[in-house]
């Protein structure tokens, strides 16, 4: 075991007394039996951890909270050959896949008597900045090599601003309902482990009768989603059913609609359940603000006041959101060159525009840069057109995204493969079919000097498709 | 057409899947295109395709082929 200045997050969760990790058969374990030995090729590494939610995972994980090595967490069921060129890029010291039975370059070993870990038979000798802890994508499956860099400071300063103003309690039974890769799933795992009680361990998900049976069986007192989540709970009946043990929902990843917002309002309201909705991004670990209960109905559609320890300015001429404070990351990283730097910048551009209301409470009223969260997750419309430009050159086809619903694709020429372009989207970057509108216009729309004015094709888009209900 | 042939149409269009790739061995999560996300679609498809109204509790339960036709039995509607 290794102790460097500021590798203390393992530490925080040990002072936590109740903390204990619960498998789905109801077996309780301590910080400690979870953190069993694991040999290291060396004091400090890289290593790729393709996570699930299961007590294996999260026992590895926690291993490398006590480790000094820079972990990258990604998504299990992410393509084969998505984790082959992100392996190559970065050249890890050691992965963790248990979808994987061989790799070549790496020798196998066991991880709880399961095949899983894979030892790189050349150990390089990473150059990783000491700051560097966690590497987290922002896109999903797509196996984009783009990792937003954060240190071991950072999810420690976000993690205890969490707890300042979530009702976490030691006697609390929470869910790792979201996945581990995702920052905010990594957020309720690492509040809940210094602050909490029990987190259950658990793949069932919230559409499978498991994940039911699990709530009422363990009686779990929160649960954490992201706008598509609540839809599902809202078509599942969560609105019509009791839930006695329930004390607080938390919601993230995206703008839930207003209706369904006022609906767990009032639900939350009558049920006395507090509902917090909150606004984040991984470039600041998770969380930057939330907004308190007591004011969900009067703001609705707020993203409330800044965590403690964060501040937010509105830049007067592009109306858009900075944020400051300790859980800001440290860069971009597109390869292992990148790991050799940790700059944080001096206020983090959020991308998303706000305004201010008298009270003090911001609101999120557009974005800055073209991108549309699919399933909480950020596509991004440039790219996805520069991907369609390559593949089909002699077609013009834009993306234009009215709401957090659909990618519309505008075109000109009626020959247009939209069964081919769906095909590939799902392929390449797993945006699903059914998300995918097609328009076509009688001109692609130009601002003066030529470029593509895609706010005139968003409103035109817009109310066309009000037109169509 | 006879309902196996709408019940296969009900999932290519869901899942967006070919209709080749549509077998009695089917489950959620057993391929890449049967997540979450799509299960909705798929529900939303079945509804459409045979006109039916699907009971929240029957959501949950339609996690492969055969528990949905099993399901759909439910309905008055046998495969």
């Amino acid at each position: 075991m290794t102790n460097t200045p500021h590798s203390n997050l393992y530490q925080l969760m040990s002072d936590n007394k109740s903390l204990r990790y619960l498998d789905t058969h109801g077996d309780s374990y301590s910080l400690s039996d979870l953190a069993t030995s694991l040999v290291l090729p060396s004091v400090r590494g890289l290593a790729f951890l393709y996570l699930d939610n299961s007590i294996e995972s999260v026992s590895l994980l926690l291993h490398f909270f006590r480790e000094d090595w820079a972990i990258a967490l990604l998504p299990p069921n992410m393509a084969v050959p998505f984790k082959e060129k992100l392996e190559l890029r970065y050249q890890p010291n050691l992965i963790y896949d248990p979808q994987r039975g061989i790799l070549k370059g790496y020798t196998k070993a066991l991880w709880h008597h399961k095949n899983g870990l894979f030892y790189a038979d050349k150990q390089l000798e990473q150059q990783l900045h000491p700051n560097l802890k966690l590497l987290l994508s922002t896109s999903g499956t797509t196996g984009s090599p783009k990792f937003v860099k954060l240190s071991e400071h950072n999810i420690i300063a976000n993690a205890l601003s969490i707890l300042d103003y979530l009702p976490i309690r030691p006697t609390d039974v929470t869910p790792l309902n979201l996945p581990l890769f995702y920052s905010y799933g990594l957020s309720v795992f690492t509040s809940n482990s210094i602050g909490g009680g029990k987190l259950v361990c658990t793949n069932s998900e919230v559409m499978q009768k498991e994940f039911w049976r699990e709530m009422e069986r363990f009686g779990y007192t929160s649960l954490a989603g992201v706008p598509y989540v609540y839809e599902l709970f809202a078509r599942l009946g969560f609105l019509k059913k009791e839930h006695p043990h329930l004390r607080y929902l938390t919601q993230a990843g995206g703008k839930l609609n207003k209706e369904l917002l006022a609906q767990f309002a009032q639900y939350a309201r009558e049920k006395q359940l507090d509902f917090f909705v909150m606004y984040g991004q991984t470039e600041a670990t998770a969380r930057m603000s939330f907004l308190p209960p007591e004011q969900l109905i009067d703001k609705l559609g707020a993203i409330g006041k800044p965590i403690k320890n964060g501040q937010f300015t509105i830049d007067p001429e592009s109306s858009e959101l900075h944020y400051s404070g300790p859980n800001v990351f440290g860069g971009y990283a597109e390869g292992p060159a990148d790991l050799q730097h940790f700059d944080a910048p001096r206020s983090l551009a959020t991308g998303d525009l706000a305004r201010q209301d008298q009270d003090g409470y911001y609101y999120i009223t557009g974005r800055l840069k073209r991108i549309v969260k699919l399933f909480g997750i950020r596509i991004n419309l440039d790219e996805i057109e520069q991907m369609l430009a390559s593949q089909f050159p002699d077609k013009e086809l834009v993306c234009v995204g009215t709401s957090d619903k659909y990618i519309s694709i505008c075109y000109v020429d009626p020959n247009v493969q939209q069964e081919t372009i769906k095909e590939l989207l799902f392929k390449r970057v797993h945006i699903l079919p059914q998300v995918i509108r097609f328009q076509q216009l009688p001109t692609i729309l130009r601002t003066s000097n030529g470029k593509i004015d895609y706010h005139a094709m968003t409103t035109l888009i817009s109310d066309s498709s009000e037109l169509v209900h | 057409m006879n309902n196996t042939e709408k019940l296969h149409q009900a999932f290519a269009q869901g899942l967006s899947i070919p209709t080749s790739a549509i077998h009695t061995d089917l489950a959620y999560q057993g391929i890449t295109a049967w997540d979450s996300m799509s299960h909705l679609f798929l529900i939303a498809a079945l509804e459409d395709t045979f006109q039916i109204q699907i009971e929240t509790e029957d959501i949950l339960e339609m996690s492969s082929y055969q528990r949905i036709t099993a399901v759909l039995k439910k309905y008055d509607i046998s495969i």
